[in-house]
């Protein structure tokens, strides 16, 4: 190992080099790691040549138990300076940053450990170690920080082809069988090499896996870059029938002492053997000579190694001649797409390994995030030089409509033998007219046969051939140039030209004037700014050029040529008749890319100055501007990544920001973090920025501009054409390099935090975070179609945490738990709170959460620090459901007076009322019991509801037998009580051999509640009147029903009465109803029995009252129909009487309560004793619907508060 | 109100010509099977009619054991041809309800079969209260005749009318009273078992109690007065007649206790009464106790196992005997002594002592005090007080003259065939002409 590089690596596995550098207080390195031994350990390590900051990297694993070790602490401490502290919980990577200051110290670096909370497993597990261990070191690394940034920051090389060794790990491009040589061959790469003789290779099919004798050879594929070598693999394996045609490949497996590797086969079939032959030959042939394979060849058919060396593969130019030889291991890359409404397809442009001939088109599947588009493509191929022999370069159209896909994955080629899949540049496609400008050069310039496929023909007509560019062509004999298109831009009131000129000036010799002539008018003066690129159709005759001519007058037509005035003379550059004037936005669009590639030189920036103000913010007071390098959504974070560069002032704003990012199809808002850093190629002019917005991710098409709106100060940046939407992976990897290179402080550790932050995988983090933070989930009950009422407790010091989102699928909903309901939870204190220092009792909650359930997602916790740091915890599955829900939520608080409202307006409410609705979505399986023949045509349908208490009935029908004419009486016994099925059954049976009065008994399979029984109950009902009637009510007056249904039959604004009812001392239990808005339950109007308990007195006739007890009501049955009954939505029995009498008031029909017509109630004894507190809980719940509805009415109601005198009519005698 | 729209009952069998009445007498149990009072005195009845030979007579009992022998079957002649024995099922002890669903329909058969005249229910256990409605239902004409042996139907402790918690004597029954005895059932459970069990004893024709004092306390309680009938029960009858020992004018006063010993019979009185007497002059009164411990509940026994060898020489316990002994037994002493602490009815070992020309000293309360007058039958005491009891038995033993004039004035018990006679009396008398009180509305 040498140190005067500027990095180097320790791997302290087995066979490693970390002997090298290891001083005290290490065990014995094991296969992949070495441990600590003691509380301490030391490394030495050599002195990094070159000056700089640099970044140590340890890669540990922790000695951790649940309960007895939760986290190892670890302090790194650099040539006596401490550089870094940290608690470490799981498998991490750490860095610290070295200033040179601290290095440069000494000859070598001494590196220092201390890890205090070493512990050993014996103590710990009970396992036979003894050792006091702490770490298991994995890796160090020493590397310089701008090689880090540069490493990162570097925009991935176009041959993407190869993935990010972080997103895969190799490819298998194809495989076969050879049934003469026994054995599998596989050809791919990897990002990492194996030994035969050590390592395991496993190739997992289908159907069964391979990991015989194997034999693997490695070379040199240029197109990966460095981040792997090709091979070629063969297995051992004895030939079966069906494997040969059967079997797919799901992955080649490796596994070594230092790594796993898993090298992704994608269920391909294996190729033939003479297609096999034409993979390995080219391979084989040209790769002989660097790499050994010795052990492959040897295994083969030995045809295959015959004659070796082979010819070298055919150049490009021969492949396209000969498509019948279409390599199997095909390879390529698409740069760019966009949608073009004209030629109705989508446009797609890259590089192949080779060009397919007209007739032999694959089948091209374009993947975007939001769907496939398919077809045949017509394609055309052109010269790139930079991919040499390897490929050439595509352009294809896919005709599909309409055109609104977001981002290109990736494209997948389907061959007739072979299907490849090549990577895209992920992003925003193209809008048209850069998609048109990009094109533009290839299509007319380099396709390898002229407007192959009929393309450039029709994207760019018949001008293509007068194109100013092969108007260019002409050696220019003396200084001469055209115009291509310009424009007028008015923020920078300017005009802008481009076009080409023979030679580039500078400002000694650049013209004295430039004067734009128009068809109408001039504009032109003194100043011109220009800047130069390099544009390779001119092959050498000459540059292209950008020119602004600040002018204000924008009122101009057609340009008739643009003069230069040079000290010798005047040129005039010409444009083409139809060439364009384009509109701002076309301007920016075109002149963009173009000022991107041109020569970094002032003037250049001045022109991209010039270029950025929309016409909408000229003139904003206090309005910065800049640019955005590239952008990105960062999905676990939930918000937006944008990396620019802002004018200097920016860096003034203060507050927290708010961001408007501004896309085609809408504008994103969210709250912001930003940083900046220093950009050297800016010098004075600028600062870099990273900025963060959180919000939705969601397709709005490309991106027009970011607005920062700090508390003194605005800016607005804008993307270029150059701009990229990067995808996740190297969003973050580029911007890791850039943050961590800020300045150090709180704002670049909540931007790291920010990047760094993992995804939630199913493990609880909280713990984790830097902040001591609890969140404890006791239920999580599931509200169909999408709420979700979470139950739990949360601690933490104020302020420590800044959001809590619950996170399903696409959906994130933020918790507000000072929105919900809060719960005393002294035991939680008791148990957490006094120990970690928190005393607040009320750290128990209940939220709601409307619209929080995808259900293709899984539910969890998302906890935002301060700090910036995520912390997650899973949601427990919802198990609960229907009443054991309801009760659930309601037995977990206890809320009066003020709280009331608040606490079922938020949660309570919408929460019941959906599970109370879920629940009755499907109704019960009504059994239907008939004992004794029903009457034929009665008069009256008696329905009974029972819960609980059954034995009811015994008595009921007992005393009912009594009156013979009831013989002739519907009664509808509704059993909603499954639990007493069977002892029902018995009852019924019992009762009917002993009184023999017929009756019918409804057996639900589930407890619905009092409104659905009773509902069920009236749709088996044939009577003229319907009766409801609890359980617990027995006769009195014998003719009782006769009775009140005369009333009814006298009074036709009567629309429901009800009987006087008698508690079994003779004292009054109900004569009408009234309200009272009780204030110890949120002021809501609760039914009110005037005179209850007491004697009745001498009052006779009928009373007339807001609502009778739904204990014992008659009405018709055509009207109880016509009202649908009770309302089901009051939950399991309450206020459901009332809210139908008021259903019936509203209709103009009024209820009564009839004096002279008494039965006895013995209240509440249908009902479970156990009343808990959930029960009046869930009597809240349907007060608060019932108040939601009638407090008004009531309000205006006259019998609200008393009864009244029936009338004045004889009837009422 | 059913029985008003229900069709005038017929003038019994007189269409038939012939006047042999059609009756059935229904007891709860068998004495084949259990030995208590009512089942006793209804088989007594039936044997007895069956001997008069001027009526067809069948006897129905219950037992619960017999069903499992044969299932399935709900009623079946063990017995003889004229004895039926219903095997019940599921029963609510609370307010008499037969929830056994097989026996209505087999029931009403056999009534159809049977065709009774007169259907006489010695009690209304196993069969529930709506075997009235039953009857009334299959057989519209038929008379319903209920004899009241305890206060069942108005007291759920065992128709004792004492408090559970302190065996005090109750006087009334009401729902709050009910309630506080019985705290596991609610004053409305209460209320409904009255309403329950009254709206079928509304279908009874007829009620006979032996005891004026029982007839009182169930009209107090709501039946209709002009129903109820006192008559004695039939006991059985004696083997051979005994002649009659006069009561012995020297040595020691031999007291008998006769019967079950039970808390209720008030042992525990004549125990201490016994205790207060055992300093006394020995052979003044000795008390003599017949009868079996050993049916009570544990509790009970152990506390009489314990007492016993700790009382005086002036008390022996001699252990059960059979009934057939009972007369010579009886006349083997002076007197004969209760000492119930509850009201009791009409215990037949006060008729049996009258029988045997014995006085009985019993406690002031109840069927007891009526039955025996106060110095004309026996002599009274203040119920429970062992004082009073011991002063009394002081006084009875220093002066036998007392007894022997009692002797002369002693009432004779009524013999079977006076009593079975009342019964025909009663079966041949036209119904009433309503069905009684209604009581429907209670709390009216």
């Amino acid at each position: 190992m040498n140190g005067g590089h500027s990095s180097f690596a320790i791997d302290f596995g087995q066979g490693g080099n970390s002997h090298l550098f290891r001083k005290e207080g290490w065990s014995e390195p094991e296969p992949r790691y070495t441990w600590t031994t003691g509380l301490a350990s030391s490394l030495e390590l050599p002195r990094p040549e070159e000056p700089g900051e640099y970044l140590l990297e340890l890669s540990v694993h922790p000695f951790v138990s649940e309960e007895k070790v939760p986290a190892q602490k670890l302090r790194v401490v650099i040539n006596n300076a401490e550089v870094g502290d940290f608690d470490v919980r799981v498998t991490s990577s750490l860095e610290c940053l070295l200033p040179w200051n601290l290095l440069k110290a000494g000859d070598t670096v001494a590196v220092e450990f201390a890890h205090p909370f070493a512990a050993s497993r014996s103590a710990v597990n009970g396992e036979p170690d003894e050792r006091l261990i702490a770490l298991a070191f994995q890796r160090i690394s020493l590397r310089k920080l701008q090689d880090v940034v540069d490493a990162a920051a570097a925009p991935a090389p176009f041959v993407a082809a190869s993935p990010a060794a972080d997103a895969a790990e190799g490819h298998v491009d194809a495989y076969g069988y050879y049934p003469s040589a026994a054995c599998w061959v596989f050809v791919g790469w990897s990002s990492h090499r194996w030994t035969d003789a050590l390592d395991a290779v496993t190739a997992r099919f289908d159907d069964r896996a391979e990991n015989t004798a194997t034999a693997s050879g490695f070379y040199d594929l240029p197109g990966l870059r460095g981040r792997g070598r090709g091979f070629v693999l063969a297995i051992d394996a004895k030939p079966r029938k069906h494997q040969l045609s059967k079997s797919r490949l799901l992955a080649l497996q490796v596994a070594t002492a230092r790594f796993t590797l898993t090298i992704d086969g994608h269920g391909r079939t294996p190729l033939g053997v003479e297609q096999l032959d034409r993979v390995l030959r080219p391979i084989f042939a040209s790769a002989v000579a660097e790499s050994d394979f010795g052990a492959v060849l040897a295994r083969l058919p030995a045809e295959l190694a015959a004659g070796l060396p082979l010819p070298r593969p055919a150049s490009h130019r021969e492949r396209t001649a000969d498509a019948s030889a279409m390599p199997a291991a095909f390879e390529g890359h698409i740069d760019f797409c966009g949608y073009h409404a004209a030629v109705g397809g989508w446009l797609f442009c890259g590089w192949v390994t080779a060009a397919w001939p007209e007739d032999g088109a694959p089948i091209v599947i374009a993947q975007f995030v939001d769907g496939d588009v398919s077809g045949r493509p017509a394609a055309t191929f052109y010269h790139r030089d930079e991919i040499g022999d390897r490929g050439v370069g595509v352009v294809f159209l896919l005709p599909a409509d309409p055109g609104d896909r977001e981002r290109l994955l990736s494209v997948a080629i389907e061959f007739p033998t072979f299907t490849t899949t090549i990577p895209a540049t992920q992003g925003g496609a193209y809008g048209e007219n850069a998609l048109l400008a990009a094109l533009r050069p290839i299509l007319l310039h380099r396709e390898l046969r002229p407007d192959r496929a009929g393309l450039r023909s029709r994207l760019f007509g018949a001008s293509a051939a007068a194109s100013p560019a092969a108007a260019a062509v002409v050696p220019p004999v003396r200084f001469g140039g055209h115009v291509d298109f310009y424009g007028y831009h008015p923020p920078a009131q300017a005009w802008f030209f481009c076009g080409w000129v023979s030679k580039s000036w500078n400002d000694a010799d650049k013209p004295r004037l430039a004067t734009a002539r128009f068809e109408r008018g001039t504009a032109g003066g003194e100043t011109t700014l220009a800047t130069f690129y390099y544009r390779d159709d001119l092959e050498g005759r000459g540059v292209g050029f950008v020119l602004a001519l600040p002018s204000p007058d924008s009122d101009r037509n057609h340009l008739v040529s643009l003069d230069l005035t040079f000290a010798d003379g005047t040129v005039a550059l010409h444009t083409t008749a139809a060439g364009p004037n384009l509109p701002p936005r076309e301007l920016v669009e075109w002149l963009t890319p173009l000022l991107t590639g041109g020569e970094a030189n002032s003037n250049r920036s001045r022109l991209q100055a010039m270029l950025l103000p929309a016409a909408a913010d000229a003139g904003r007071h206090g309005t910065q501007q800049g640019f955005v390098d590239f952008y990105g959504y960062h999905p676990i974070a939930g918000g937006w990544l944008f990396c620019g560069w802002v004018s200097r002032e920016a860096e003034d704003a203060t507050g927290k920001p708010t961001v408007t990012a501004q896309f085609e199809r809408g504008d994103v808002r969210g709250e912001a973090a930003s940083i900046h850093y220093a950009r050297e190629d800016l010098g004075d002019r600028g600062l870099g920025i990273v900025l963060f917005m959180s919000g939705p991710g969601s397709p709005l098409g490309g991106l027009s501009s970011v607005t920062v709106d700090a508390a003194d100060l605005s800016f607005r940046i804008y993307p270029g054409l150059a701009t990229r939407r990067l995808r996740e992976q190297e969003l973050l990897s580029s911007l890791r390099g850039i943050v961590a290179g800020a300045i150090p402080g709180v704002r670049r550790d909540v931007m790291l935090a920010i990047l760094g932050r993992e995804g939630f995988t199913g493990a609880d983090t909280i713990g984790q975070l830097s902040d001591r933070i609890f969140l404890e989930l006791d239920e999580a009950i599931f509200c169909e179609p999408d709420g979700m009422v979470l139950i739990g407790w949360h601690l933490a010091k104020p302020g420590a945490v800044r959001h809590i989102r619950l996170r399903c699928g696409a959906l994130v909903s933020t918790i507000d738990l000072d929105d919900g309901l809060r719960v005393d939870r002294p035991d939680v204190l008791a148990a957490v709170g006094t120990e970690h220092g928190f005393d607040d009792p009320r750290c128990g909650f209940i939220v709601f959460l409307p619209h929080a359930v995808d259900g293709a997602g899984t539910p969890y916790i998302e906890i935002e620090t301060r700090r910036g740091e995520v912390g997650y915890r899973l949601v427990p599955p919802p198990k609960l459901g229907g009443i054991a829900a309801i009760r659930r939520l309601l037995e977990c608080f206890d809320v009066r007076f003020l709280d009331v409202p608040r606490a079922y307006d938020r949660v309570v409410g919408p929460a019941v009322e959906l599970l109370n609705k879920n629940r009755l979505e499907t109704g019960p399986n009504v059994a239907s019991l008939e004992f004794g023949t029903p009457p034929a045509n009665p008069a009256f349908s008696i329905i009974v509801p029972l819960y609980g208490r059954i034995d009811f009935v015994e008595y009921q029908i007992a005393l009912f037998s009594a009156h013979p004419p009831s013989r002739e009486f519907e009664f509808i016994y509704v059993l909603d009580d499954p639990s007493k099925r069977r002892e029902a059954q018995f009852l019924f049976t019992s009762v009917h051999e002993r009184f023999r009065m017929p009756f019918r008994a409804l057996l639900l399979d589930r407890n619905v509640g009092f409104a659905p029984a009773n509902n069920i109950g009236l749709r088996h009902a044939r009577g003229i009147y319907v009766c409801y009637l609890n359980s617990d009510v027995f006769p009195g007056t014998p003719d009782w029903l006769e009775r009140l249904a005369a009333r009814l039959a006298a009074n036709p604004e009567l629309g429901v009465i009800g009987p006087l009812l008698l508690y079994e001392d003779g004292s009054v239990q109900h004569q009408g109803m009234s309200f009272r808005r009780l204030s110890e339950f949120g002021g809501w109007n609760f039914g009110h029995h005037p005179g209850k308990g007491m004697q009745l007195g001498n009052a006779k006739g009928m009373r007339r009252c807001i609502s009778i007890t739904g204990a014992c009501m008659l009405l018709r049955r055509a009207l109880a129909e016509r009202v649908r009954g009770f309302d089901e939505a009051y939950a399991i029995g309450d206020f459901e009487d009332s809210d139908l009498c008021l259903r019936l008031n509203r209709m103009g029909l009024a209820a009564a309560v009839d004096l002279e017509v008494h039965l006895f109630h013995l209240e509440r004894k249908s009902q479970a004793r156990a009343a808990a507190s959930w029960r009046m809980n869930l009597t809240l719940y349907n007060a608060w619907l019932h108040e939601r509805r009638w407090a008004r009415a009531i309000a205006a109601h006259p019998q609200a508060l008393a009864p009244t005198p029936f009338g004045e009519g004889p009837a009422d005698g | 109100m059913a029985d008003r729209a229900a069709p005038p009952r017929r003038a019994p069998r007189a269409g038939r010509g012939t006047d042999r009445l059609r009756i059935l007498v229904a007891a709860h149990g068998h004495p084949e099977m259990s030995k208590g009072g009512a089942e006793i005195a209804a088989y007594q009845l039936f044997q007895e009619l069956q001997a008069r030979g001027d009526s067809d007579v069948w006897f129905m009992g219950c037992d619960r054991t017999m069903e499992a022998d044969r299932t399935g079957a709900v009623l079946m002649q063990p017995f003889s041809a004229r004895e039926y024995i219903y095997a019940p099922g599921d029963f609510d002890w609370f307010k008499f309800a037969n929830r056994d669903y097989k026996f209505p329909s087999d029931f009403s058969q056999l009534l159809t079969e049977l065709n009774p005249d007169v259907i006489h229910f010695h009690h209304y256990m196993n069969y529930g209260v709506e075997v009235f409605y039953n009857v009334r239902t299959t057989l519209p004409r038929c008379k319903i005749l209920l004899t009241l042996h305890e206060f069942l139907a108005i007291c759920h402790h065992y128709g004792q009318m004492i408090t559970k918690a302190h065996r005090n004597l109750c006087y009334e029954a009401s729902a709050i009273r009910c309630q506080r005895c019985f705290p596991e059932f609610s004053r409305s459970d209460f209320y409904l078992r009255k309403r329950y069990i009254q709206r079928f004893f509304d279908l009874v024709d007829g009620f006979t109690a032996p005891s004026r004092f029982l007839a009182e306390r169930y009209i107090a309680w709501g039946l209709p007065a002009e129903k109820m009938h006192v008559i004695e029960n039939v006991i059985p009858a004696v083997q051979a007649a005994t002649p009659v020992r006069p009561i012995a004018r020297s040595g020691p006063l031999r007291i008998g206790f006769f019967g079950q010993i039970s808390l209720l019979k008030g042992i525990n009185v004549l125990f201490d009464a016994a205790e207060t007497l055992a300093d006394d002059a020995i052979g003044e009164a000795v008390f003599e106790i017949f009868g079996d411990y050993r049916n009570q509940p544990l509790e009970f026994q152990n506390d009489f196992l314990e007492r016993l060898p700790k009382a005086g020489r002036n008390v022996r316990f001699h252990g059960p005997y059979d009934s057939s002994r009972v007369d010579d037994l009886m006349q083997s002493v002076d007197v004969v002594l209760m000492t119930s602490i509850w009201w009791e009815n009409s215990p037949v070992v006060i008729q049996e002592a009258f029988r045997n020309r014995r006085p009985v000293i019993c406690p002031d309360i109840g069927g007891m005090a009526e039955k025996v007058r106060h110095g004309v039958d026996g002599f009274h005491f203040p119920v429970g007080s062992a004082i009073a009891l011991a002063a009394l038995v002081r006084q009875l033993a220093a002066d036998r003259g007392i007894l022997e004039k009692l002797a002369e004035t002693m009432a004779a018990p009524p013999t079977a065939a006076e009593i079975v006679e009342a019964h025909m009396r009663l079966y041949r008398e036209p119904a009433a002409t309503g069905s009684g009180t209604n009581t429907l509305l209670g709390a009216e």
